[in-house]
């Protein structure tokens, strides 16, 4: 008897498994809240690339700037500007690890002497962020110049889907200091990186991304392909000055570093990217995010078609 | 003995009923939770900023129990397991992985005198002194500067990088005054000490002729050495050859097998590698027991197996010189494996 109602008791419990058990498991968009980017670009007008060499990158952005007709022709008066820089390491602006905080400082002059209403500057380092934002000194530079920084939080975060994309699905995208805001500038270093072969202004925009980010290294060209297509910035400034040759992304060592006195601005971050590339002494073929990139219409790989704007300044 | 039955009967009756409704509780909470279950967020929740994970104790012998006398704490220790290295390095993070790493320990120390003068000290675990010396030997600078401290150990303008036993360790700054490279180097002779490498050598160097032997040039590649997902364990060594004025340079290799079966086929499987990516058998009346080299993407490979070894020389631009490390690599490794 005793065994019959255990036997009914295993098959009550077994009905009930079957009953509740979801064949299809969690679908991939269950969220009913995602969230998406703004095309920050602007419609195609007037240069679209200019390169300036100098030691000096305050001189050498104002002059790339001017070259693309000014800052005027980026920032608009009431425009509320992100800088996403690169501050993903705790480490000192001699290191060149992450963006130079002059460039910082001067690029947030700039957009606030040509009108913008507020200059909101963002990365999502992971670790400690306040730490990094201060020891990098792009905090103190930023906020001396005008802008106000944000640091990510856990609220900062929404889950984000990528039209036909293979990693970026469902996934966390720092998108809170985005409220509002009408222009989007990219101000990456240029740096060898262990696994993408090269840190430029595309994928500088990994650092929009929450979550365990890391996985992605493992396809880290597709990534930073899909990225590119996620992120259409206004603008991006690569700052070559010194160039991270080699043991990127995070160096170490002042060998590491060679000075090579470049200024890109820039419309179109796949020509600066391939620009990029030369000054860390590879050419854009060697990278395929550049390829990725370029033949889905991103932008051009081959940079001198856009004839860019050079000049030098002392 | 009936009533007491009958008790027990009961008792278990009820137990059953009590965990029976236990578990249809769970099976309700998992029934509610699953309407809101988001990967992404979730994901979101448990990686979100402020990862760093302060250690109150960190390891006895790890980080310097005392500091030199010049320098204090900037920040609380960190440390970081193999699921969060890349919070702490990023892209860098899978160097180390690929080679066994097993924890970080860092902390930022600056000058008493000075307290705008700070560096890092880095201590990564990788468990045993070949992965430390992996990821020293892929890192080194090319501008690096001997330094007496452990076996592998050099200093730049503004760092020191050892290995100490299974420790690799690193110490940077950005303002390399005097006094804090001397506070650095204090702090690094402190560590060894507090942590003897011991007599352990990594005995695959010593097969290395030292003929024109390019001094520090060693190193260990822990993956996919020259694009080959077989090479696992690859050691390599630079050979500078005066030969005239071309002062050629040749990538000398070499991985142990567990037998000569095992290298033999792995010397096969390297050569069918090459040989299916576009590569070509040579002649070379120099190659002797070292085998044909192959022509690949317009320079030289040469690969061969020795007792229960693998060797050879990876991407040299000109035959001669490929063919003459090989022979000496082949001489000997003959050579160290009779001492």
């Amino acid at each position: 008897m005793r065994a019959a109602k255990a036997g009914a008791a295993i098959v009550a419990a077994g009905g009930v498994g079957l009953w509740l058990h979801d064949r299809k498991g969690p679908s991939a968009n269950t969220v009913s809240e995602t969230v998406s980017l703004p095309d920050f670009s602007l419609p195609p007008a007037g240069p679209k690339m200019s390169i300036v060499t100098g030691a000096d990158r305050v001189k050498t952005v104002n002059r790339a700037l001017a070259a693309l007709g000014g800052i005027g022709r980026f920032i608009k008066s009431g425009d509320r500007v992100v800088l996403k820089v690169n501050a993903a390491f705790a480490s000192p602006p001699a290191l060149s690890a992450t963006s130079h905080p002059d460039l910082v400082a001067e690029v947030t002059r700039l957009c606030l002497r040509a009108g913008a209403a507020s200059v909101i500057v963002t990365d999502n380092p992971i670790n400690d962020p306040q730490s990094c934002f201060s020891l990098t000194g792009i905090a103190k530079a930023a906020e001396s110049a005008g802008a106000k920084i944000a640091l990510p939080t856990r609220s900062s975060f929404k889950p984000t889907t990528l039209a036909d994309a293979t990693l970026i699905k469902d996934w966390p995208l720092l998108i809170e200091p985005f409220h509002g805001v009408t222009k989007l500038i990219g101000l990456a270093p240029v740096k060898d990186h262990n696994r993408s072969g090269a840190s430029l202004t595309m994928k500088n925009w990994y650092g929009l991304l929450g979550g365990r980010r890391n996985v992605f290294h493992q396809d880290i060209h597709t990534i930073i392909f899909e990225l590119a297509r996620l992120v259409r910035p206004t603008l991006v400034i690569l700052d070559g000055t010194t160039t991270m040759l080699t043991n990127g992304p995070t160096g170490g060592s002042l060998d590491d570093l060679k000075a090579t006195n470049t200024m890109v601005a820039s419309t179109d971050a796949v020509a600066a990217d391939a620009f990029g590339a030369t000054l860390l002494g590879k050419t854009a073929a060697s990278l395929p995010f550049i390829g990725k990139a370029a033949a889905a219409g991103l932008g051009i790989a081959d940079f001198e078609s856009l004839n860019p704007l050079r000049d030098h300044v002392d | 003995m009936s009533q007491s039955c009958n008790e027990r009967e009961w008792t278990e009756r009820w137990v059953g009923f009590i965990i029976l409704l236990c578990l249809a509780g769970i099976a309700a909470g998992i029934y509610l939770k699953q309407f809101s279950f988001n990967p992404a967020v979730l994901v979101a929740t448990v990686a979100a900023p402020e990862t760093a994970k302060p250690v109150s104790s960190p390891s006895p012998g790890e980080t310097p129990s005392t500091l030199p006398p010049e320098l204090a704490a900037l920040s609380a220790p960190e440390t970081f397991a193999p699921d969060d290295l890349f919070n702490k390095i990023d892209g860098k993070a899978d160097l180390y992985l690929t080679a066994g790493f097993v924890q970080l320990h860092c902390q930022r120390f600056a000058l008493k005198a000075a307290n705008d003068v700070w560096m890092e000290w880095f201590v990564y675990d990788m468990g045993a002194l070949p992965q430390a010396f992996s990821v020293f030997s892929l890192q080194r600078r090319s501008e690096a500067q001997a330094l007496d401290l452990t076996e592998f150990a050099y200093q730049t303008q503004n760092a020191l990088f050892f290995v100490c036993g299974r420790y690799y360790v690193e110490a940077v700054t950005a303002m390399p005054t005097e006094p804090m490279m001397a506070a650095m180097r204090a702090m690094a002779r402190q560590f060894v000490a507090a942590n003897p490498p011991g007599a352990t050598r990594i005995p695959e160097l010593k097969l290395f002729p030292p003929e024109n032997l390019e001094a520090g040039s060693q190193g260990l590649q822990m993956a996919d050495a020259f694009g080959f997902d077989r090479f696992t364990n690859v050691f390599t060594a630079k050979y500078r050859l005066p030969d005239g004025a071309t002062n050629v340079e040749v990538l000398a290799f070499l991985e142990m097998e567990k037998t000569s079966a095992d290298a033999a086929a792995l010397r096969d499987a390297y050569r069918s590698f090459l040989l299916a990516n576009g590569g070509k058998e040579t002649e070379s009346q120099d190659a002797g027991s070292t085998g044909k080299p192959i022509e690949f993407m317009g320079n030289i490979e040469i690969v061969f197996s020795e007792d229960n070894a693998v060797a050879g020389v990876h991407a040299v631009p000109d035959a001669a010189s490929a063919a003459k490390v090989a022979r000496l690599l082949a001489d000997g490794m003959r050579k160290g494996k009779n001492e």
